[in-house]
């Protein structure tokens, strides 16, 4: 990949993570395959997959939350890998999450005024007035009564304590931030407030988002760019009306299929796939499933590649290699 | 079953949970009562012995002749003087204990912090203080210093799952996602939530220690420059078969109205921290 | 059998820092031998001789050696005040000790587990609510109280004058009963006390399970419920938790009630021993039950590593 030392946006290379099984003579599993990643500055990365591809791994490792195995991670030119505990820590006001289940990433016993100033506490961002003005105008930002600082979670709706989630995300102005299926536990009005509040946000406050879903409605909604993820890698990536109009890869022909066939909601279905993955080390991780294998697919193993520079559309398949 | 979704919290157990609080009280009162009535010297001695209960001495006198009342008050205040001492100490040097290890689950702190408790449980109590009374018997405060020693371990355990069990909350990947450092997230959200824990494990550790005191002073092994409840009682076992009762209920009546009322306010309070009761 | 070795390790690990700890308390900081076997006035050169017999001038780590070294070859050596070996001394008074605590410590829990299943089965209604609050106000009374109550009431003139007040001839069970009875009741009103909240508990669980749930909807009595269903599943807990009292009943227990009772047994023989600082006797009685203690761990560890976090967590080696 190129040069991303000033370049803006996030850039991802080479990122590997195995999970340690939990017991003994079981397969360590793997989490991130050898994963590259660009999400352009200002833009929403949706990122799609059935759950256990390794979606929130790749979150918990862009952000640093968890140990890598190997890669690179650039945010805004900053090397995030190379940096300290300090630094680190110090960076982080600049990426941020959101979780899945609000009342679970939210402190029981902290007032939800004090969950959205704590971050702003913790960096010094502003005097104490500065940032009681400051709380203000997030509760105004996502959509919340002044009122409800002093409650606490529990005593929030769903929608309410995601709300809140957002509100503490947004509170330090990051440059990047990650939603981590945010609207996957809510009801589907809910649903809809919340991904349009994000939509806005991002158009305000101009930042990187990567946003991930097993539902493919919710990512054709919000997504500027799409990538599908199988087995923690990539196999395509391309602009969202591109991606849906001319899906290049055997695995997302048949998430849209899927997708297609029942009509509500286009939730990615979780298929057989998984574990028993028996062919030899080079070979194409979806071969066991793919409705258009090959002989050579059992022993080549494809690279992510351009099929199209304009829109850019990526794919991992030996059908587009030559 | 959506019945089953709407079950009324059952009731207390406890038939009078305030009765903790107002037996609590009681006791506080007749301390006090104790410390500003015009009592004699606890120490003094006069020829009045077994005396009854009067105006001079409202809880009449022991075998010594001395005033029982006199006596019972400073054995009070020794019993929770040692009470306090030995449950601040033991439960924040097992707190502590129990956050370092439980932060660094599976790592040498923790396997060093659970060692050292398993040593010190294996260790039959009454006689590890009786070794530290005679290794440290300069010291006046050595049964003091043997409870602490020996009553942090079950506070260092507890503690140490409540921080594993919170260390998978989404709330503290939340907290480190803003760049929390270790340290604040411990004190800013693993200690406020493992609060309730906590609390109970420092009033039974004052039970404990309560308790414990008073069977070491009735077995000699107390601090002898000074009564309590343990020496009263056993001054007593020789008054009661001659018929003399006073110094015993004096004694044991303090010391059950203490105990009784720290456990029913302990109990109240697990039960209402109990997260299977569905608060918290 | 890796993690067999592993624990094992490890409570041998436990044993070197149990007897660490009591070499330090008791040899290291302990009595210093040398005057009481010099006798009255002895000179420099005498003691010097003596201390250097006893080896009170080798490093520290020599002795501690030592000492472990006599540990495991069992070589207690002799009782100061009596003279006696001190590995007879145990072996004469331990069995004294089980007769007099064992039974009182099976029936009091027999009995506790009796009105746990009572409480169970009345959940929250008001036999189990007499339950749970007599247990509560029966452990807030000491231990010493009970005992001074029981024996003024049975053993004195001024109550029924029933039993002996001290004492311990026996040799058959009419002896034992007459012996034996006060401090086994004392002994069971704790042990009822104590450990009626967590059998209530313990069965409770069980009782929210499916399988009982569906044996009560179709009609099963509480007989039928409690002995064939909620008992068997529960025994291990209940088996682990007597294994893990039995030391604390033996050394702790048998302290108070030998020593107040007068009964030559081995908590009569630790209470002199700490009053006439008697070495080697305290050594074999603290590294013993510590041997207990941890060797029961070890095993319970076997039987039900999840009885409890207290207890299951504190021996996962990792
Ligand atoms: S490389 Fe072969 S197996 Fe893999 S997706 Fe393409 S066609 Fe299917």
């Amino acid at each position: 990949m190129n040069q991303p030392n000033n370049s803006t946006g996030v850039h991802a290379t080479g990122l590997m993570k195995l999970w340690p099984s939990q017991k003994k003579n079981q397969q360590d599993r793997v989490g991130l395959n050898n994963l590259d990643l660009i999400i352009p500055a200002g833009k929403t990365f949706g990122l799609v997959g059935e759950s256990g591809s390794g979606k929130s791994t790749l979150a918990l490792a862009l952000l640093r939350l968890i140990k890598l195995d190997a890669g690179e991670v650039w945010i805004d030119g900053q090397a995030i890998h190379a940096l300290d505990e300090k630094g680190l820590r110090n960076q982080r006001q600049h990426m941020q999450l959101i979780f899945q289940n609000p009342l679970a990433a939210l402190d029981p016993r902290h007032s939800v005024g004090d969950a959205i100033l704590e971050p702003l506490v913790l960096h010094n961002v502003g005097t104490a007035i500065q940032r009681r003005q400051q709380l203000q105008n997030l509760f105004e930002l996502v959509g919340l009564g002044r009122t409800l600082a002093s409650r606490y979670p529990h005593q929030l709706s769903g929608g309410q304590q995601q709300r809140v989630m957002i509100a503490r995300a947004l509170a330090s102005r990051p440059s990047f931030l990650i939603a981590d299926e945010p609207v996957s536990a809510l009801d589907a009005p809910i649903q809809a407030q919340i991904l349009n509040l994000l939509r806005d946000l991002q158009t305000e406050l101009g930042f990187t988002m990567l946003f991930i879903s097993h539902d493919l409605a919710v990512i054709q909604f919000i997504a500027d760019r799409i990538g599908v993820m199988y087995h923690g890698q990539l196999l395509e990536q391309a602009e969202n009306n591109e991606l849906f109009s001319n899906p290049c890869h055997p695995y997302t022909e048949s998430l849209l299929t899927a997708a297609g066939a029942s009509h509500q909601s286009a939730v990615v279905n979780p298929g057989k796939q998984q574990q028993e993955i028996n062919q030899g080390p080079n070979s194409c991780i979806y071969a066991h499933s793919c409705p258009r294998v090959m002989q050579k697919c059992r022993h080549h193993e494809p690279s992510l590649r351009y099929i199209n520079k304009s829109p850019p559309h990526w794919v991992k398949c030996l059908h587009y290699e030559n | 079953m959506s019945s089953s979704l709407n079950q009324t919290k059952p009731a207390d157990p406890i038939f009078f949970p305030q009765l903790g609080v107002l037996v609590f009280f009681g006791l506080i009162v007749v301390l006090i009562i104790m410390a500003v009535y015009p009592l004699p010297d606890w120490q003094v001695i006069s020829p009045d012995r077994f005396a009854g209960i009067s105006q001079e001495h409202p809880l009449g006198t022991n075998a010594l002749g001395q005033d029982i009342a006199a006596r019972a008050a400073q054995a009070s205040w020794h019993s929770l003087r040692i009470g306090f001492i030995v449950t601040i100490c033991a439960g924040f040097l097992g707190m502590l204990l129990g956050l370092v290890s439980g932060w660094y689950a599976g790592r040498w702190p923790d396997a060093t912090i659970l060692w050292l408790t398993g040593v010190m449980e294996a260790i039959p109590f009454y006689l590890f203080v009786a070794a530290v009374a005679y290794a440290f018997r300069q010291l006046s405060w050595s049964m003091e210093l043997a409870m602490v020693v020996t009553f942090w371990t079950t506070m260092t355990r507890l503690v140490r799952a409540e921080v594993i069990r919170l260390k998978q909350r989404d709330f503290i990947l939340a907290a480190r996602a803003i760049g929390l450092s270790p340290a604040k997230t411990l004190t800013s959200h693993i200690l406020p939530n493992a609060l309730p824990v906590i609390l109970v494990q420092f009033s039974m550790i004052f039970i404990a220690a309560i308790k414990a005191e008073v069977i070491l002073s009735f077995l000699g092994l107390g601090n002898s420059s000074t009564i309590s409840w343990g020496l009263m009682i056993s001054e007593s076992t020789q008054e009661v078969i001659a018929g003399h009762y006073l110094n015993f209920f004096s004694a044991s009546i303090l010391l059950f109205m203490l105990i009784y009322s720290v456990s029913l306010i302990t109990d109240s309070l697990q039960t209402r921290t109990d997260p299977r009761q569905g608060v918290a | 059998m890796p993690i067999f070795i592993q624990k094992t390790l490890y409570s041998l690990s436990l044993l070197l820092g149990v007897t660490f700890i009591s070499f330090m308390l008791m040899v290291y900081f302990g009595p210093d031998r040398s005057y009481a076997i010099a006798g009255k006035n002895p000179d420099a050169a005498q003691l010097e001789e003596i201390r250097q017999q006893l080896g009170y001038n080798q490093p520290l780590t020599s002795r501690y050696l030592g000492y472990i070294k006599d540990l495991a070859s069992f070589n207690l050596g002799l009782s100061e005040s009596s003279g006696k070996p001190v590995a007879r001394l145990l072996a004469e008074t331990i069995p004294t000790s089980l007769l007099l605590l064992l039974p009182g410590f099976l029936i009091g829990n027999l009995l506790a587990l009796m009105l746990a299943m009572i409480a169970a089965w009345y959940k929250h209604s008001w036999p189990d609510r007499l339950l749970t609050n007599l247990s509560l106000l029966g452990v807030s009374i000491s231990f010493l109280i009970i005992i001074i109550v029981l024996s003024t009431w049975l053993c004195t003139p001024q109550g029924l004058n029933l039993f002996p007040s001290r004492g311990w001839r026996v040799d058959g069970l009419s002896s034992w009963l007459t012996y034996a009875t006060v401090p086994s009741l004392a002994l069971i009103f704790v042990t009822v006390f104590f450990n009626l909240r967590f059998y209530r508990a313990l069965l409770l669980d069980e009782m929210e399970q499916d399988y009982i749930r569906t044996a009560r909807a179709y009609g099963a009595g509480p007989f039928a419920i409690m002995f064939s269903e909620a008992l068997p599943n529960t025994l291990i807990p209940i088996l682990t938790r007597l294994l893990f009292s039995l030391p604390a009943i033996l050394v702790s227990g048998s302290l108070v009630l030998e020593s107040y009772f007068g009964i030559p047994g081995i908590g009569k023989v630790s209470f002199d021993a700490i009053f006439n600082a008697d070495q080697p006797v305290l050594n074999a009685i603290v590294s013993l039950s510590a041997v207990m203690i941890v060797v029961v761990t070890w095993l319970a560890d076997f039987i039900y590593p999840r009885l409890d976090p207290r207890i299951s967590q504190h021996l996962v080696v990792r």
